[in-house]
């Protein structure tokens, strides 16, 4: 493991009251990778992003970004920092335009440089003045992702994006996870084990609340063999 | 979307005029064109806090109460121009948005709702009660004999002080207008829809329901103080807990947008001025109105109206969630 990593949370514990469900997990992303999180369901894959992305708080363990402990910083901070998180539900504002939820991205980081972020996703273009909430699941993914782009952050954190999208979604968003992975890191929970293969660089894999493997090795990533930890 | 000078101002215009013309063409409703106008600004602060950011607040009567009062003492005890006495009204109808938000807006739902009623029966109770001495309890204050004349438009005149209303009203249409366009009226349009997603996004978003919080306590200060102005007088019935409703049903009524809380108010006030005049409990009416808005019209008269006009310019309608969400209740 490097020890100049981009982020590394060490021994985080996390309950929910006294219910305790992540367990000193242990994490190191690189600048420039895509991480991707494996796990069957309730494996405590996404309250390990939730309390990174500073929306639930740890028990004990740190969680340093660039170097600084972020562990106590409120959400909107971790964010501005260049940390984004773009939740499960693929929640957009539903009775703001495309145009207007992107205008919510660019004036908290006050970057309005469109074009860059929209040359992932051309098919925004044309839905500019159409509300959030009469776009299909793909389009809202693709719209999250554009939103999280902007203030070029150093890192971005996905949940289950492909989560019930159609399989021509996916191939855009794998082309686009590509594309993106050129100037921002990535971290990916994913249960779409062919499309991990396809754009993992590292894959911790998750059960019952615990990180029970890494794989670093590209072979064995794409021969699927964190299969076996799930 | 068109940002020009002019694309600000156009609806406000054409709204005022409206206004003006129904002035001309009955002559004898000019207090009820103060009202709705007044009331509208009053609605419109609401709207900021529920129609925006989907805060339902009872206490309402409260803040209008301060604008009122502010003046009336002022005008009552301390000074004669009427500028200075709205002047007033502002500052601390922004001295209580500075003051009371942030400790209610950590308040969510229900608790919100009622920390508001709470404060609007502490305010009634002061007034009636305990600042007895200046505000003359039940009884009210009385001080149009002290106006002093005021350059431009003498506000010492009722008709006067309907051109000046309409002024005011269009200066807060304009920034109305502003608001529903601006990066800070999506951010409060935002935390109604996800607030998680907003602070995602890198937004303190306390920050954020703090100052619609704030702006919606100058507002209704602002329409508050109108009120003391135009009828030289006031009393605690203003600041009373159970006309909060009035504001929720007519904000309810217009639903939403920048011309949402004018409609609402026409709708709230024509029902009131034109049932009353037949029955006495006019509320009924008004009552069976909401039921049915609630039912079958969510877009309330605004929506519908753009929804009939959106039907007329397209040869269907649009959804009806397509128009009333632009800042529906």
């Amino acid at each position: 493991m490097t020890s100049n990593a981009l982020l590394k949370v060490t021994d985080l514990n996390v309950s929910y009251n006294k219910l305790h469900v992540l367990f000193n997990a242990s994490i190191e992303v690189n600048k420039g990778e895509v991480v991707v999180i494996v796990g069957r369901n309730g494996a405590a894959k996404t309250t390990f992003f939730r309390t990174i992305a500073g929306f639930l708080k740890q028990d004990s363990g740190t969680i340093l970004f660039k170097g600084k402990d972020i562990g106590n910083l409120p959400a909107y901070d971790i964010a501005i920092s260049g940390l984004k998180y773009i939740h499960q539900d693929k929640h957009v504002f539903a009775d703001l335009s495309v145009k207007e939820n992107l205008e919510l991205g660019s004036y908290a980081t006050k970057d309005y440089n469109w074009d860059r972020v929209l040359e992932h996703f051309p098919k925004l273009k044309t839905l500019m003045d159409r509300k959030g909430g009469n776009l299909s699941g793909g389009e809202r993914q693709m719209l999250l992702m554009a939103q999280s782009l902007l203030g070029t952050p150093d890192l971005i954190l996905m949940d289950e994006p492909t989560e019930g999208l159609a399989p021509h979604f996916i191939d855009d968003l794998k082309a686009a996870f590509k594309k993106i992975s050129q100037e921002t890191t990535m971290m990916i929970i994913e249960q779409n084990l062919p499309l991990t293969a396809e754009v993992a660089d590292r894959v911790y894999a998750m059960k019952e609340g615990k990180v029970v493997a890494e794989i670093t090795e590209k072979k064995e990533i794409q021969a699927l063999t964190f299969e076996k930890y799930l | 979307m068109d940002k020009s000078f002019l694309s600000y101002i156009r609806g406000p215009i054409v709204m005022i005029a409206l206004l003006v013309a129904a002035r001309y063409l009955f002559p004898n409703k000019m207090t009820f064109l103060f009202e709705v106008s007044t009331f509208g600004i009053y609605i419109i602060a609401n709207d900021i806090l529920y129609g925006y950011m989907g805060m339902v607040s009872f206490g309402q009567p409260f803040y209008l109460g301060i604008g009122a009062y502010t003046s009336a003492i002022y005008l009552a005890h301390i000074g004669h121009n009427i500028f200075v006495a709205i002047g007033l009204a502002i500052i601390m109808g922004l001295l209580a948005g500075l003051l009371f938000g942030p400790a209610y807006i950590r308040l969510r739902g229900d608790y919100f709702a009622l920390i508001n009623a709470a404060t609007c029966a502490m305010g009634l109770f002061m007034v009636e009660k305990i600042l007895y001495p200046i505000t003359n309890g039940d009884d009210g204050l009385w001080y149009r004999s002290r106006f002093h004349e005021t350059p431009f438009l003498d506000l010492r005149k009722p008709a006067d002080v309907f051109w000046f209303t309409m002024i005011v009203l269009f200066l807060v249409l304009v920034f109305y207008t502003w608001l529903d366009r601006s990066t800070l009226g999506a951010g409060l349009r935002g935390i109604k829809a996800s607030e998680s997603k907003m602070k995602f996004l890198g937004y303190d978003t306390f920050k954020l329901r703090w100052t619609g919080f704030t702006i919606m306590t100058i507002l209704a200060s602002l329409a508050g103080s109108l009120y003391a102005i135009n009828y030289g007088f006031v009393n605690p019935s203003i600041t009373e807990p159970a006309r909060a409703a009035e504001v929720l049903v007519a904000t309810l009524l217009g639903g939403g947008g920048v011309y949402g809380p004018i409609f609402g108010t026409l709708a709230f006030m024509g029902i009131k001025d034109f049932v009353s005049s037949f029955m006495d409990r006019w509320e009924l009416a008004v009552g069976v109105l909401t039921i049915i808005v609630c039912f079958k019209f969510k877009g309330g008269v605004w929506g519908t109206l753009q929804t009939i006009g959106a039907k007329f310019k397209t040869g269907k309608a649009k959804p009806a969630d397509a128009v009333s969400g632009e800042n529906a209740g």
